[in-house]
């Protein structure tokens, strides 16, 4: 029977709650990709991963912060961190296509875009 | 010169100050055959317009499905252009299409984008409305009874199968029977019936029909002058079936804009089956379960919806009225197969076109033992109420008595004579294409039919006799039409001159 890839990353994070140790967990993570392997589920593994780090985020209390800047820029990480939790998990990644400026992409649902390329569109 | 309008370009741009506000976005991770799976967007309205950022620029599409975490779309635009991966954002709207009067002698899509190539619809001085193309049908209370009627101009149905204002009559019929002819006819007949009743504001949407016979009906009605006060609705065999899906609603939208208005619009869906076909099409995509011939389990409340819309509104309301005349297309004459049964229940009435009486020449191929109108009958003029009391009868009779008479050898001087008046009215009820006939007219043949006045006329000589008739009136006694017009009856005084003038022009024809 083929799994859904929701199922086995509910399943996974089931899994890791229940470990007691940082060895334990490793183990769980060993055992899961081999099972992945053995279902011959690998090309589902990215989905898995994504949303299994997602439920953890959520049961944390997390977000997932992403800064896309069309350059590399210096200390946007730190000048950011103030804005948001310290729980938070703030990335930073290069996309040319917004031309300058920044866009805020939280827990990949919802965006700040202060891109000039949105600024172009507006002017349309 | 070229700096000044730099810097003011540069001046203009730093004025705007974009309003930036937290957006939701979702992601396309399925597309095919018109049809999108999006994850996330969690906060989509189910009919939302959806827009897909694609690298050649923004392509809508439809929430139809909303699922636990995934939205199914309808993609209206064309979508070769989108990529899984690509953006998705809402847009909070629900799908409308800008309606006014400028749309009246138009061919346009389901959007409403002009295909006629007469330039934009609307110019700067117009004021068009926005109407949704999914829009509820109005109340008990906002109605009233149809009280007037919308003449066709095909004698058959005016005098047995009266349609009225605000009626939803169904035409039926296998393929080449002629049912785009009614409707065509009776668009054109509207332009003649406006004497003592508004003008009725017509809409034809076509549903996956050949662009050849579309361009040919577009002509047909421009030949007749009725394009002008025609909106037609085009969704052809080409177009994917979303706009297969949409046209019938767009079309009714255009119609209740005349409707809200106060007006008579008449709105003709040329054919639902096609767009029960392609809303089939579309469910199945969507991966809903399917029902009885693979059709899934709303589609009666998609026809039901669309026709429920057309009404007769109540005097408070403005009195405007939307007549619908949806067509349906049987395979083999099955009347019993599931899209036809379905909208026959829903419609007000029908009329049953037969190919048997087609290749027999009866044209109109009208089963009048089959059709109906449930409502149509208080709408009818006096004037057609009283003479056509007994046609019905006479040619049930007829049919009965020519089926028994096929096995006997020889019949009776009464039953003969039976047989020749009803043999005589089929020859009359019958019509040439495109050739409506004004009511007044229809009259004056019906009363000069039932009352046996063309019973020493042969039967080939029929139709002549009927054209000379009409020609002698309208040029000897046109009085006695233009009463009959004005009063729609046949007043007592106005018989004894109808009496008169037909005495005369039936003496005189041998």
């Amino acid at each position: 029977m083929k799994y859904n890839y929701k199922i086995y990353a509910r399943a996974l994070v089931s899994a890791l709650d229940e470990a007691q140790d940082l060895a334990q967990k490793e183990k769980i993570i060993k055992n899961f990709l081999a099972l992945i392997q053995k279902n011959k589920d690998t090309r589902q593994l990215k989905k898995i991963i994504d949303f299994a780090s997602k439920i953890i985020y959520k049961k944390e209390g997390r977000q997932k912060i992403i800064l896309e800047t069309a350059r590399p820029q210096n200390n946007l990480k730190n000048l950011f961190q103030k804005f948001f939790s310290e729980k938070d998990i703030i990335e930073e990644k290069i996309n040319p296509n917004i031309l300058a400026g920044i866009r805020i992409v939280i827990n990949d649902e919802k965006e700040l875009d202060f891109s000039f390329k949105k600024r172009l569109e507006l002017l349309n | 010169m070229s700096f000044d309008i730099i810097q003011k370009l540069k001046k203009e741009i730093e004025g705007i100050k974009p309003d930036v506000q937290m957006e939701e976005f979702g992601e396309v991770i399925d597309v095919a055959d018109g049809i999108c799976k999006i994850s996330g967007l969690y906060g989509a309205l189910s009919q939302e317009i959806l827009e897909i950022e694609t690298e050649k620029g923004k392509r809508r599409a439809l929430a139809l499905n909303l699922e636990e975490d995934t939205i199914g779309a309808l993609v209206i635009d064309d979508f070769t252009d989108i990529k899984t991966g690509d953006k998705v954002k809402g847009t909070k709207q629900i799908l409308s299409i800008e309606v006014g009067d400028e749309l009246l002698g138009r061919v346009i899509d389901p959007l409403g984008n002009p295909l006629d190539g007469k330039g934009p619809i609307f110019n700067s001085n117009s004021k068009p409305q926005r109407y949704f193309l999914e829009n509820k049908a109005p109340g008990v209370l906002d109605r009233e009874p149809v009280n007037t009627p919308l003449h066709t101009g095909i004698k058959a149905i005016d005098a047995m199968i009266p349609i009225g204002r605000g009626q939803r009559e169904l035409i039926i019929g296998d393929r080449q029977t002629g049912k785009t002819a009614i409707a065509i006819d009776t668009i054109i007949n509207q332009q003649f019936d406006t004497q003592t009743r508004k003008p009725v504001k017509c809409i034809y949407v076509a549903i996956g029909q050949k662009e050849s016979k579309i361009a040919k009906i577009i002509q047909t009605l421009e030949d007749y002058g009725a394009l002008k006060y025609t909106v037609v609705v085009v969704a052809s065999a080409g177009d994917p079936a979303a706009r297969l899906y949409l046209a019938p609603f767009a079309g009714c939208a255009i119609g209740e804009y005349f409707r809200d208005k106060g007006d008579d619009a008449l709105v003709i869906y040329d054919d639902l089956s096609k767009h029960a076909v392609s809303y089939r099409e579309i469910s199945l995509l969507l991966r809903r379960p399917p029902g009885r011939e693979a059709y899934p389990g709303d589609i009666f409340y998609l026809h039901s919806r669309l026709l429920e819309r057309s009404a007769k509104l109540s005097k408070e309301k403005g009195g405007g009225s939307l007549t619908a005349l949806p067509i349906i297309e049987t395979q083999l004459g099955d009347v019993t197969a599931y899209i036809p049964t379905n909208v026959i229940s829903i419609t007000d009435g029908q009329i049953y076109l037969e190919s048997d009486l087609f290749y027999q020449g009866i044209r109109p191929a009208i089963n009048v033992g089959l059709s109906v109108s449930r409502v149509g009958g208080s709408a009818q003029t006096k004037a057609m109420k009283r003479i056509v009391g007994g046609l019905r009868y006479t040619l049930a009779q007829f049919r009965e008595l020519q089926a028994f008479v096929q096995f006997a050898s020889d019949v009776d001087e009464a039953t003969r004579q039976k047989i020749e008046r009803g043999q005589k009215m089929v020859e009359i009820l019958k019509q040439d294409d495109l050739s409506p006939m004004p009511f007044e007219k229809q009259v004056i043949i019906f009363y000069a039919g039932l009352n046996n006045y063309f019973e020493k006329v042969e039967l080939n000589k029929i139709k002549e006799t009927e054209k000379n008739l009409l020609d002698y009136i309208s040029k000897f006694h046109n009085d006695i039409l233009e009463n009959i017009r004005k009063t729609n009856e046949l007043t007592p005084e106005n018989e004894a001159k109808l009496k008169e003038a037909l005495g005369h022009f039936f003496e005189n024809l041998n």
